[in-house]
């Protein structure tokens, strides 16, 4: 009897960790995240986690959209033409795509996605992609495999544009998308279908058999929670993580270490030091100029990413079409320099305190960021340094979650509680347009609305002429050198490490994991 | 029978120099709690004159000599430096000041609420002393570093935040335990006395009672310190104390998780600090409690 129950005890054991046992399989991959995702909806999805998930489950129409990678490529719509006059852009859907559930995906699901991000109480992100002038695009379903998109005037970005993640108009009541339950049990079209979410231990993503790229390689994919790279690297030594990206970890037990292989490759992201250009203290930017000759920015990049970063001369990322190395005269870090540059813009130290002052008034700069970013906080206090050894009176103002998305991220309010901040973001892709709505927007994180750039913007979206494109974009990047609404200090090259088994190469890591998904990269993987 | 304790009134000058004595010299035989002793004078001296002895700016960034790695231990830098390239002994310094400063305060402020929510409910009893315990009851059932987390969180890594939190969870167990003492004393000739004389309440408890609870309130006092030292700690090394760049033991052991496998220095150096900081006070409690109490008296 006792033997009985205690064989009963164990299976139920057994019977519980269903994902010990499929660990083992060779077909399962363990990747890193930080943590939970706000969201498993693609539409909702806006911070990294999230996307790291949804970028498995969700397509767009065309790749090469903000957080869809680098070059514009055929995805749910296998190809497209152009209007004479430029006005219409017809998308020929694939006809051979289904949703997870089985349904076929027609051209409705796309018009409800869109009419769906053009719904404001939605407040999706991508609502601005889909209108020019406050005015939103026309959609025309022509047949279950052809949608067109109709202009009010020429528009260059509309390719990168609709590269919306597409949610299946079927699973939704109503064009409210915010508050239903797709968004804890997602359907798309993408390679993974959504199997389980275990809060604050991992997604689990299953193989979608009936890809229309055909079926994924690996069987399951596990997105674990793990946050900060020395624990993700912890992880990967103990064999809880097949692959991760780790820049700002110890490196040095994977270096010589044949078990795993290690891949650097450069992201499309920035990290920077932004300003509230009305904050008085920082309006001036001549001062904006100083305070970047005085920030030792490779040392940056020395100290919080172990030397793996591309120190910026532009503030648009390399991804960006028009960006040329070099066409900016770089800023080289002079402290001496720096200290002439502000004192030029009549800041001296009249009352021989240690800082700065101009009319009375002491330069204090309060510097806010996301305290629970590590990354953030390793840049704090050379910040803090750099500027205070120029004279100015630097408070750091760690904020937590909930602080940061009130007085920054979601701050709409021009005037800003902080007269600096520290930041980074990326993705943004090829189309320079992208970076329209933080720097030509008076209530982004900057409070930074040149009417030369922002009319420059205006005029690059409505042109067409590649060369003539070019052109403007190449002016925006030079005032925008000179104005710097932020500094930008480096573009992360990332450290992927994972087991050598997982034979992949540089392209593989760099088109899978860095800018969404990639499907070829991932049907390489092999155990 | 052991002498009846002197009511602290009462001893002539000679009488209380008599029992300061006695007290040294019972706490002198306590060998490890006079090496402690002599370890927090030094750990106290420091913290005065951190920002004179300290060689460096332990705020001042030295990324080239750093090269964002920890440096080991050199002749100009006693202690090495972090992967900023501060000076590891200056920070060090400077975080024992911090460290102590939110110890010590906080031990006050502690002393404070708990003293005087056990004396009124001892003195007073019935309904008094019945809300004041509920209270304290209250207080010891909620998870204390829950609910630092949270006043933490809401107010800010400020530092006087920090001591307010700190002593205004922590006062509960100094409340029960004068609270208990003055229930005894109550019953005391002395105090009987006092209420005969026509003597008011405030008087009796300031001037009767207060001086007999001295030593209770040192003791649990100096053991006190090392927690709120901890607690310090463990609030900054989640982020949530001594706001950036300024140093404390507990966000430089925040800082050296990533650097355990490389550069030992890191984490020896701020662990063994708040080691020997948290065991000088325990032991320095104890010694204090062998020679105060008159149980333990030879």
């Amino acid at each position: 009897m006792r033997k009985a129950s205690l064989l009963f005890v164990l299976l139920i054991i057994l019977a519980a960790l269903p994902g010990i046992s499929l660990a083992q399989d060779s077909q399962t991959l363990v990747v890193a995240s930080t943590g939970d995702p706000q969201t498993l909806s693609g539409l909702l999805a806006n911070d990294g986690n999230s996307i790291g998930v949804t970028t498995f489950i969700f397509e767009p129409l065309v790749l090469g959209g903000e957080n869809w990678g680098d070059s514009i490529e055929p995805a749910l719509a296998e190809s497209w033409s152009v209007s004479d006059d430029g006005l219409e852009y017809t998308f020929n859907l694939r006809q051979d795509v289904t949703w997870h559930d089985g349904t076929p995906f027609t051209a409705a699901d796309v018009l409800f996605t869109f009419q769906a991000v053009l719904e404001e109480s939605n407040a999706i992100d991508w609502r601005s992609n889909l209108m020019q002038d406050g005015v939103p695009f026309g959609f025309e379903v022509v047949d279950d495999h052809t949608f067109k998109v109709i202009l009010n005037e020429p528009d260059a970005t509309v390719l990168t544009s609709v590269g919306i993640p597409i949610v299946p108009a079927h699973a939704f009541s109503s064009l409210n998308v915010v508050d239903v339950p797709f968004n804890t049990n997602p359907i798309g079209t993408g390679p993974y279908r959504f199997a389980e979410w275990n809060t604050g231990e991992n997604v689990v993503l299953e193989a979608n058999e009936s890809y229309w790229r055909g079926a994924p390689n690996i069987d399951r994919l596990v997105v674990r929670f793990v946050d900060g790279a020395e624990n993700q690297a912890n992880a990967l030594l103990a064999g809880e993580l097949d692959f991760a990206r780790i820049d700002g970890a110890d490196l040095s037990p994977f270096e010589n270490n044949p078990d795993f292989t290690i891949v650097r490759t450069p992201r499309d992201l920035m990290r920077y030091v932004g300003f509230n250009v009305l904050s008085p203290n920082v309006s001036d930017p001549a001062v904006r100029q100083a305070l970047m000759t005085g920030l030792d920015r490779q040392a940056i990049i020395n100290t919080v990413a172990a030397g793996n970063g591309l120190l910026a001369d532009s503030l648009f990322n390399r991804s960006v079409f028009v960006y040329e190395e070099g066409r900016n005269p770089q800023v080289a870090y002079d402290p001496a320099a720096a200290a002439q540059m502000l004192a030029d813009a009549g800041w001296t130290d009249s009352d021989g305190n240690g800082f700065l002052d101009k009319d009375g008034q002491e330069f204090t700069m309060k510097v806010a960021y996301l305290g629970s970013w590590a990354l953030m906080q390793a840049i704090a206090p050379l910040v803090y340094d750099n500027f205070r050894a120029l004279g100015v009176n630097v408070e750091l103002v760690p904020l937590d979650q909930a602080a940061a998305n009130e007085q920054i991220y979601n701050n709409t309010a021009v005037e800003k509680p902080y007269d600096a901040m520290l930041g980074g973001w990326g993705l943004f892709g090829p189309e320079p347009d992208h970076y329209r709505n933080y720097l030509a927007n008076e209530t982004s994180f900057f409070a930074y609305a040149n009417p030369e750039v922002v009319a420059l913007f205006q005029e690059g979206r409505s042109t067409t002429d590649l060369d003539a494109r070019r052109a403007i974009y190449e002016q925006i990047d030079s005032l925008l050198w000179s104005d710097l609404p932020f500094i930008p200090i480096f573009q992360p090259i990332g450290v992927y490490v994972f087991r050598s088994d997982l034979n992949l190469d540089e392209a593989q890591v760099n088109g899978t994991f860095l800018t969404g998904l990639k499907f070829p990269a991932l049907a390489a993987f092999t155990n | 029978m052991t002498a009846v304790k002197l009511p602290a009134v009462a001893p002539a000058g000679l009488e209380l120099k008599q029992e300061r004595f006695r007290v040294w010299r019972a706490f002198k035989r306590h060998r490890l709690a006079l090496v402690s002793a002599i370890l927090l004078i030094i750990f106290c001296a420091i913290a005065i004159f951190a920002d004179r002895i300290a060689p460096f700016d332990p705020n001042a960034t030295n990324a080239a000599l750093a090269g964002g790695k920890p440096q080991p231990p050199s002749a100009e830098h006693w202690l090495g430096t972090d992967a900023y390239g501060r000076d590891y002994l200056s920070r060090t310094l400077v975080a024992i000041r911090i460290s102590l400063v939110v110890g010590l305060t906080a031990v006050v402020f502690q002393v404070v609420i708990g003293v005087g929510t056990g004396l009124l409910a001892g003195y007073f009893g019935g309904r008094t002393d019945n809300i004041l315990m509920r209270i304290t009851d209250t207080f010891l059932a909620v998870p204390g570093f829950m609910l630092l987390l949270m006043v933490a969180g809401i107010l800010g890594g400020t530092l006087p935040a920090l001591i307010l939190a700190i002593g205004a969870l922590t006062w509960m167990t100094v409340a029960r335990l004068v609270r208990a003492e003055v229930l005894s004393l109550k019953q005391r000739e002395f105090v009987t006395a006092a209420q005969c004389m026509g003597s008011s309440h405030w008087r009796i408890m300031g001037v009767y009672m207060l001086p007999n609870l001295v030593s209770i309130i040192v003791v649990a006092a100096t053991l006190s310190v090392p927690a709120a030292i901890l607690t310090e700690s463990a609030l900054s090394f989640l982020g949530l104390g001594v706001p950036p760049p300024n140093a404390s033991l507990g966000n430089m052991l925040s800082d050296a998780q990533q650097w355990i496998r490389s550069a030992w220095w890191i984490w020896v150096v701020p662990g063994v600090t708040i080691s020997l900081i948290v065991l000088a006070f325990n032991f320095v409690g104890d010694g204090l409690r062998d020679a105060l109490d008159p149980r333990t008296r030879s």
